[in-house]
């Protein structure tokens, strides 16, 4: 039996079988060739004998990893899971043997169901946008306006959005202020209402509405004064041209450069005030609310006053401050140059090298203070500074001083008319330097006897420099010029006489400045020359007196000795007299000058 | 005589003697004008000049205007190139342009910034050769005093020269005599006044340059 | 930094150091001085290791952030106070020792364009002798002003006085230079150091 079944079971050839269903299930058309040759292969390891059950096996196996893969696929698909955890889903096998017909219309049909969604879409959005139209025309205008603005807005301001909000900067933080106000300012869409109360005004309506801070409001400026007493010499003020009124219905540009002025006045009116306090005077500043009092010159005020004008109404038109004759120009443009300098000093500095050394000694020339031996002196003047209202203080002394000097010559320019006074002022000058010529002189006589000085003006004196070398320094009273102007006036006219008396080839006898005899003169020195006609017989002697005037005397000749035979020089004959006083005014000619040519004219004739 | 020869025949001439007047009057004053003509050609000559600008009342023309405001740098720049090769001790350099500025160093005692105004002297600073003239941002310093006693005092005295060298109608003259002036200033440490015979007068050197004479005396001294 | 000469003062028999500096000041003040203030000029000799080499390292409150260094071969340095650091790090090769410390302080004087200087000089804590230094700021060249420098001497310290034109100055085209000062110090520090006999 055994035997037998040995015998049929190699005779089974289970694999021609498999391979029957195989074909008839997956392979379809497989060559006859290739089932003869797994015939052969399959008859040559049936013939092995060693393994008779191997391949049954392993096609058994082959089947089996089949079908149970074949079994959970099915079970996978069939699982009812929601997406996303289906893992596997049927799918029909789509159809090859469809007409071309059917195609052509199935796609159509497609399309046009597509096409109809879209539409549907696009409808939609139609309608709503002509229903919207129709009802809020201006919103919409409102809307593009808004983004227009705003892009114009950026340009001139800083703007930066944060959450909901669009805020923008109006400090002077980016140039180096450190102002404690931040300066922020809010940018909104302007609401229906507003737009047409703003239509009904009559003012051009815009989109965008820019929210100030309450304390930035208005318009503000700076008032620089210096008074003497009760009366204004000089003012300026810190502002700019266009600031005749800010009310709520300006443009927002004019708005946000009226705060930013606003601002600017505020922290430059708060730095000076600092300095002031700080600052140690013989006469100490008065800080009071918002105004900086000090004393440049006794008797001589600076005042500051910060004028802030926060009222927003449109009514109320604010004519801008009048422009005074008295309007200094110098004082405006420093206040503006010095707070920028001070921004501009706080933020750049020459970076300190090496990078990782100390800010402190930033000057180039400071570093180099070793190696070079500079001494003390030169090292406080690289590190010196002031401060705003020492700059402002001096600047408005040297403009006192200035303006005194000018009324004092102007004043006796036009009061002395014998020798005039001309008065040249040069070109160069600074802010706190000023320099004039003062010639005084006879017209006609140009040629000689010409006075001339050279007054320096600083800020704290008045320094003149005479012809002959002498140095005066004036205070800044009036007076002392006015007394100098006087005795150099009186020796101008000795001098003009000795001039012309060398000229006119007299004698010069005597001839100096100060003159130690006779009455003492009121104020500086008397002058006098004496000198004597050509053949000695006349002499004529002035003497000039800054108060008084010119004395003029002529000594005469007396001819009363009588002749005698002993004394025979001609010499003997004539015999001075006293000398006797001329008047000067009752002598015909055009100035003092003159009159004394006419007079010497007079006497050499012999 | 014309019409007045009519009066000759009046009969009533021996009572009434006016022709033989108005001609002696006629005579005298022809004579008058003739001897004032001669002495106002012979005044003329010797006349001393008392004014500029010239009182003519027959020429209507007008006399070229005072050119002492017209000077262009080109004159300046030769006025100074010629001078500086007379005197090789002084270095005159431009530093700016316009209004014309100098800066003039004598040997290596002192500098002068000379500021011009088209051929007259502006103003002048007296510095020492060491001190710098640029300020720290690199323009021209013309302001500042020097910081020495001794160069303020010839500043002052600069100044004073620069007064009694003004010659209104010779611009160039006095510029010339004020460098001249300025030229004896280049031993101001080592010349000994001229009057005490020492250097060291009040703890200055001597400062002052006579205007006519260029002699080295002390400020004290000089009267 | 003006032409400046150096002299000694010596002190009279009898009379203590701080005395004649007494009578120097009052002099001074006399012609019209204006007291500026107090200087310092310290001298620190560093010897190298081993060998007879030293620099010498000065210090001149009128320059404050300056160091001046001098070698034996007189080899000079001006340099930034930082280089006091460096030597103190170098501490192996330069010793130095305390006792060389000299150094010569004072009261200052102005007087129009002059600078007076009398100072003590003082090795630790004796006293050695009286320096006088006087500088004319205006002018740097020395040719020109020694003259006047000699009368203002005399005129402040007698008829005596003999000003010397120290050797290195003889042939010196250059302007003067602070370091020249120096360097007429270091000469009188030297002097001061060989002088065995304190006062």
């Amino acid at each position: 039996m055994s035997e037998n079944l040995a015998k049929l079971a190699h005779k089974i050839d289970f694999s021609e079988e498999n391979e029957d269903k195989k074909t008839d299930d997956t392979r379809n058309g497989l060559p006859v060739k290739e089932r003869e040759e797994n015939d052969t292969k399959e008859a040559a390891a049936f013939q092995n004998q060693q393994k008779p059950w191997e391949s049954v096996k392993t096609k058994l196996r082959d089947a089996l990893t089949e079908v149970s893969v074949l079994y959970d696929v099915i079970n996978i698909a069939r699982m009812n899971r929601e997406p996303p955890y289906q893992y596997m889903m049927l799918e029909k096998v789509s159809g090859e043997t469809s007409s071309p017909n059917n195609e052509f219309a199935v796609k159509l049909l497609e399309k046009k169901k597509s096409l109809e969604v879209a539409a549907k879409i696009l409808q939609t959005g139609a309608n709503r946008m002509k229903h919207s139209s129709s009802s809020e025309k201006k919103a919409l205008v409102e809307q593009r306006n808004f983004h227009n603005e705003l892009l114009c807005l950026r340009q001139n301001w800083r703007l930066k959005r944060v959450g909901n909000n669009i805020l923008g900067d109006l400090s002077f933080r980016t140039s180096g202020s450190r102002f404690w106000h931040t300066g922020t300012f809010e940018v909104t869409k302007t609401s229906e209402e507003e737009f047409e109360e703003t239509e009904k005004r009559g003012v051009p309506p815009c989109s965008l509405k820019v929210t100030v801070p309450s304390d930035l409001e208005g318009t503000s400026f700076i008032r620089v004064l210096i008074q003497e007493g009760e009366t204004e010499i000089a003012s300026a003020y810190l502002m700019q041209s266009s600031r005749a009124q800010i009310s709520l219905d300006s443009h927002w540009q004019q708005r946000l450069e009226a705060a930013q002025n606003v601002l600017f006045c505020k922290e430059l009116f708060a730095q000076i005030a600092r300095e002031a306090v700080q600052l140690k005077a013989p006469i100490p500043h008065i800080v009071v609310g918002n105004q900086i009092i000090s004393s440049i010159i006794p008797g001589v005020q600076l005042v500051i006053r910060l004028c802030h004008d926060s009222s927003m109404s449109s009514s109320n038109v604010s004519a801008p401050p009048e422009k005074n004759a008295h309007q200094n120009i110098d004082l405006e443009q420093s206040l503006h140059q010095l707070l920028r300098e001070l921004h501009h000093s706080n933020l750049n500095g020459p970076t300190p090298r090496p990078v990782t050394a100390s800010f402190s000694f930033n000057n180039k020339k400071r570093r180099l203070a070793g190696p070079l031996a500079l001494d003390r002196r030169e090292i406080a003047e690289i590190q010196q500074t002031e401060c705003v209202l020492e700059k402002i203080l001096k600047q408005s002394r040297h403009i006192v001083l200035r303006d005194r000097t000018a009324k004092v010559l102007d004043d006796m320019a036009a009061s002395t008319q014998d020798p005039l006074i001309m008065v040249h002022w040069s070109v160069l000058q600074q802010q706190l330097q000023a320099t004039v010529r003062v010639f005084i002189s006879s017209p006609g006589y140009e040629h000689f006897a010409r006075t001339s000085m050279q007054l320096n003006i600083g800020y704290e004196d008045i320094k003149a420099i005479l012809k002959d070398g002498r140095t005066v320094h004036l205070s800044y009273q009036e007076k002392d010029l006015r007394n100098l102007l006087t005795c150099q006036i009186s020796e101008d006219r000795v001098s003009a006489v000795y001039d012309l008396a060398k000229s006119l080839r007299m004698q010069i006898i005597h001839y100096n400045f100060f003159v130690g005899v006779g009455p003492p003169p009121k104020l500086g020195n008397a002058s006098a020359i004496v000198f004597a006609t050509p053949n000695g017989r006349k002499m004529i002697s002035l003497r000039s007196d800054p108060v008084e005037g010119p004395r003029v005397m002529i000594q005469d000749e007396l001819n009363t000795r009588e002749k005698s035979d002993v004394v025979t020089d001609l010499k003997w004959e004539v015999f001075p007299s006293g000398f006797q006083e001329v008047d000067m005014t009752k002598i015909p000619g055009r100035n003092f000058v003159h009159k004394m040519e006419l007079l010497i004219g007079n006497l050499a004739h012999e | 005589m014309g019409n007045l020869g009519q009066i000759s025949l009046d009969p009533v001439l021996d009572k009434t003697p006016i022709y033989p007047q108005v001609l002696q009057t006629y005579k005298w004053s022809t004579k008058l004008r003739e001897h004032a003509q001669a002495a106002d050609s012979i005044l003329n000559r010797q006349a001393p000049k008392r004014t500029y600008g010239h009182i003519s009342v027959l020429s209507k023309k007008r006399k070229t205007p005072p050119s002492s405001h017209t000077y262009n740098p080109v004159h300046v720049d030769k006025f100074f190139d010629t001078w500086q090769k007379n005197y090789t001790s002084v270095e005159v350099k431009r530093v700016q342009q316009s209004p014309n500025v100098f800066q003039v160093t004598l040997g290596r005692t002192l500098q002068v910034v000379l500021v011009l105004q088209s051929f007259i002297i502006e103003r002048v600073i007296v510095r020492a050769h060491h001190e710098v003239i640029l300020q720290v941002d690199g323009t021209l310093d013309l302001w500042t005093q020097s910081k020495y006693a001794v160069f303020r005092k010839i500043t002052d005295h600069a100044t004073s020269a620069m007064l009694n060298f003004h010659f209104m109608t010779m611009p160039e003259l006095s510029v010339k005599s004020f460098m001249l002036w300025l030229n004896s200033y280049l031993r101001l440490f080592t010349m000994p006044c001229k009057k005490c015979g020492r250097i060291l007068k009040g703890n200055m050197p001597p400062t002052w340059r006579d205007f006519v004479t260029l002699s080295a005396l002390h400020e004290s001294c000089r009267q | 930094m003006g032409v400046t000469c150096l002299t000694q003062w010596p002190v009279a028999d009898g009379k203590s150091m701080q005395q004649t500096v007494d009578f120097l000041t009052k002099k001074a003040e006399f012609m019209g001085a204006v007291k500026t203030g107090t200087f310092t000029v310290d001298c620190d000799t560093f010897y190298a290791a081993g060998s007879q080499k030293c620099i010498n390292v000065l210090h001149n409150s009128e320059y404050p952030t300056s160091s001046f260094s001098i070698t034996d071969t007189n080899i000079s340095l001006v340099s930034d106070t930082g280089f006091d650091a460096i030597l103190q790090k170098l501490k192996g090769f330069y010793s130095t020792k305390m006792s060389s410390r000299i150094e010569s302080k004072g009261k200052k004087y102005q007087l129009a364009d002059f600078i007076v200087k009398v100072g003590i000089v003082s090795i630790g804590s004796s006293n050695r002798g009286i320096l006088v230094e006087v500088e004319y700021t205006p002018c740097v060249i020395i040719q020109d002003c020694w003259v006047l420098l000699t009368e203002f001497m005399q005129g402040f310290l007698g008829n005596v006085f003999v000003l010397k034109v120290p050797s290195t100055f003889t042939n010196k085209p250059d302007n003067y230079q602070p370091l020249d000062t120096i360097h007429q110090y270091l000469d009188q520090f030297n002097q001061f150091r060989k002088q065995v006999t304190p006062r």
